[in-house]
């Protein structure tokens, strides 16, 4: 069964994280994905992080079900073959500085020129205008402008913390993703192509606000509530930690019964759900103190038979022998041609009459180059030539 | 001009946050979002967080753009007016624990018999099987099982640590959102209808993987590098703190500049990208005793006059003030009927031809039950007999 976006075809200019993780994301839902690199050293995240057969572990994941193209841009020439595969495609993805794909001859005017249709998404860090626009940024960059990093901070204290993945560059990714697949869903209706314009510092503030900035929702006079990170309590276990979590007051009482205290099952001070929010400190110093009694997988087993949310908390490691990741198929492993073996996550929405799928590992730089322009009718000759001048790799 | 999805019917059955936001970024893009909850106290998340007017912060943000049915769906009756909705729709969102849609008879079959091109969205915690398939999740349950709380530790400490916001509920959200898109588009083609399967624990390890695994994809004898964020830098300057992250030698040269140190700028330890990703420890000591003798405003000022990475580091109420944010227009005022003056995001995505937006408040409990099955042809009488019975509310 071919995947939801089987068909369309994906022109990715981007590098690093933000593009290429959104493009990955379509390429598993089933787009024909090229990803153009400038000849000779291309994206430079081909070489940051644990390497082997030339490739960075982090690149191999995120650029798998793409084929590779490298053109010069700046070469006479390079704007043309850019601008060919450009009319063979239905999405352009760039994420350079603002103005830049303008100066090359390849921005959404020039694209539309060649393919009226055309889908162009341009992503920045801090949008294309505005007092920061044209500051380069990497992810901690937008943790630290979006409020990530102060959020992260202790209770009491103003020392930021990083939240420790790229979180920001990946929400961007999701955010292009779904730009990608809506502008296409109304194309499909007659609304024609568009430019799709995407933020980090936007989208980032946009996932953040839900349930982060609640006390910066309401305007006006407002008694500041615990922030949701301070309900996140990671007491100590009498071996290790486990996390356990009761909302609801039916969990709650569930919660008394795994901790064996029938006593605090009836106390006014946390039997219902608004009292627990007033009462949080107190109720915390007591379950403090019950999980210090216990291992953690005796916490995690009385929360689970009692219907409270818990779990153990899992290292890296422990991820790659899980049971219930096993079960899902979560973690894949293959065989890349450069690379060796290695681990992907499957994709992990589940289409059941439309199954994403990992076609392709990630390409060494320019190694479908004479596939694609031969495939778009660019005789053999002219593919020499053009190698010969320097324009593609 | 109408958003991506304006004509699109979703019946949003889910509570909490990862269904209900991924529901509201449907709406933003112009489908119409019909929320059904249970009669009497609905949607939990309505009473948790900071609350006005009878409706909470978090719940006012996530639930714009959505029109309210409340339905029961234990009473005799309740099923039969959901699958009327659900004749009229073009996509189903639950969020219930695996077997209980099935149990009410509203699953996807049940679904699929009264509107068979369905796109039915199932979001769980665990998968709908599995050792844990039955265990009650929140956020935190899920950062603990995918990693994210030992990912977030200070380097070289076992001590989990969780992200300070419910990153595992909004990734799902934003999967939600991206599996509607492209099950709708695959419609649009003539896919048909189908079932899409979503669990936290899917969605949260393939989010985390690409940086945050990196060395644990590539499998046997690769040598492990620094984790991503131990290369986040926070800098103490004289007045508080600030980020600088240069990568390219390009950008080092900068910051060299920057900080007046020509000295480094030829110190082989750090002059090209491989060998300070070898030295980072040592180059990150020089950076922060550097930055240490300026003002956070005179570093940020000296990062970006070089073209180096870098930004202050925004608390929450800095975002209300910030330059670019204001630029952007990316906080939007407005006033809920209810709740009183309140701020959102406006939609993250810019689509230039399909644009979103923001242009219901979020709704009472059951504030459109009647103009909804209206809409769909029950009769006034039927209303009130529904009502009478305790199906409706």
């Amino acid at each position: 069964m071919p995947g939801c976006l089987d068909g369309v075809r994906i022109i990715d200019i981007t590098a690093n994280v933000s593009g290429p993780f959104g493009a990955a994301m379509l390429g598993d839902m089933g787009a024909d994905v090229i990803k153009v690199e400038t000849p000779g050293f291309g994206d430079l995240s081909r070489y940051f992080g644990p390497l082997r057969g030339g490739m960075a572990a982090g690149f191999a994941g995120i650029n798998r079900n793409k084929r590779g193209v490298a053109i010069d841009l700046h070469k006479p020439g390079g704007k043309q073959a850019f601008l060919r595969l450009a009319q063979s495609a239905d999405v352009v993805l760039q994420n350079f500085r603002p103005g830049v794909v303008d100066r090359l001859g390849i921005g959404y005017d020039g694209c539309k020129a060649v393919k009226p249709d055309i889908i162009y998404v341009s992503i920045s860090g801090y949008g294309d205008s505005g007092p920061r626009s044209g500051d380069p940024v990497y992810d901690p960059v937008i943790q630290a402008a979006s409020g990530y990093m102060a959020v992260q901070s202790d209770p009491g204290t103003s020392k930021p913390i990083p939240v420790r993945n790229i979180v920001c560059d990946k929400i961007a990714s999701m955010n292009v993703a779904q730009g990608v697949t809506s502008a296409l869903f109304a194309r499909e209706r007659g609304m024609g192509g568009q430019h799709v314009k995407i933020a980090m510092l936007d989208t980032s503030l946009a996932f953040l606000w839900p349930d982060a900035m609640t006390n910066f929702t309401y305007i006006g006079e407002m008694p500041p509530m615990a922030e949701i990170g301070d309900l996140y309590n990671l007491p100590p276990t009498k071996d290790g930690y486990a996390i356990g979590f009761a909302i609801t007051d039916a969990q709650y009482q569930g919660l008394c019964r795994a901790l064996e205290r029938p006593d605090l099952a009836e106390d006014p001070r946390f039997v219902q759900i608004m009292a627990r929010i007033e009462n949080l400190a107190e109720l915390s110093a007591i379950i403090t103190d019950e999980f210090a009694k216990r291992t953690s997988a005796e916490i995690v087993e009385s929360f689970s038979r009692e219907q409270v949310p818990a779990a153990p908390i899992n290292t890296r490691a422990d991820l790659l022998n899980d049971a219930q990741i096993a079960h899902n198929e979560m973690i894949i492993e293959a065989e890349h041609p450069n690379a060796g073996r290695m681990r992907y996550t499957r994709p992990p929405i589940i289409f059941e009459g439309a199954p994403s799928s990992i076609r392709r590992h990630a390409p060494q730089l320019g190694a479908h180059t004479d596939e694609v322009f031969a495939e778009l009718g660019v005789s053999a000759d002219e593919i020499a030539a053009l190698r010969a001048q320097g324009v593609i790799g | 001009m109408p958003g991506c999805l304006d004509g699109v019917r979703i019946i949003d059955l889910t509570i909490n946050l990862s269904g209900p936001f991924g529901a509201a970024i449907l709406g933003d893009m112009g489908a119409d979002v019909i929320k059904l909850e249970a009669p009497g106290a609905g949607d939990v998340a309505r009473y948790t967080g900071p609350a006005r007017g009878g409706m909470s912060a978090g719940f006012a943000v996530i639930n714009r753009n959505k029109r309210a049915v409340a339905v029961n769906l234990q009473a005799s009756g309740g099923k039969e007016a959901l699958l009327k909705l659900v004749q009229s729709a073009d996509v189903v969102l639950q969020n219930f624990r695996p077997g209980v849609v099935e149990r009410l008879g509203v699953g996807y079959a049940d679904c699929k018999a009264v509107k068979p091109d369905i796109i039915y969205v199932s979001i769980s915690g665990y998968g709908d099987s599995g050792p844990l398939c039955n265990d009650p999740v929140y956020d935190p349950v899920i950062q603990a099982a995918s990693g994210y709380m030992l990912t977030q530790s200070e380097p070289g400490s076992g001590t989990p640590v969780a992200v300070r916001n419910a990153l595992c509920d909004k990734i799902a959200s934003m999967n939600v959102a991206q599996g509607v898109l492209a099950a709708l588009f695959a419609h649009g083609r003539g896919a048909g209808g189908q079932h899409v399967k979503i669990s936290m624990l899917d969605t949260s390890l393939a989010f985390l993987w690409p940086d945050a695994m990196r060395n644990n994809t590539y499998i046997d004898d690769t040598s492990p590098i620094a984790d991503i964020s131990n290369i986040y830098n926070v800098l103490p300057t004289k007045d508080g703190y600030a980020i600088g992250f240069a990568v390219t030698d390009v950008q080092y040269q900068g910051l060299c500049r920057a900080l007046e140190r020509p000295d480094l700028a030829d110190d082989p330890r750090f002059d090209h990208v491989a060998a300070r990703i070898v030295n980072l420890v040592a180059l990150n000591k020089i950076v922060a005793a550097e930055a240490a003798k300026y003002t956070t405003g005179e570093i940020i000022e000296r990062f970006s006059r070089e073209q180096v990475p870098g930004s202050k580091i925004n608390s929450r109420a800095d975002l209300m003030t910030d330059a670019q944010i204001a630029h952007n227009a990316l906080i939007v005022e407005a006033d809920h009927p209810d709740a009183g003056r309140l701020r959102y995001t406006r939609p993250p995505i810019i689509f230039e031809a399909t644009p979103s937006s923001i242009r219901h408040h979020a709704p009472r409990l059951g504030e459109h039950t009647d103009e909804v099955f209206t809409e769909i042809g029950v009769s006034a009488e039927v209303l009130a007999a529904w009502r009478a019975q305790g199906v409706i509310g």
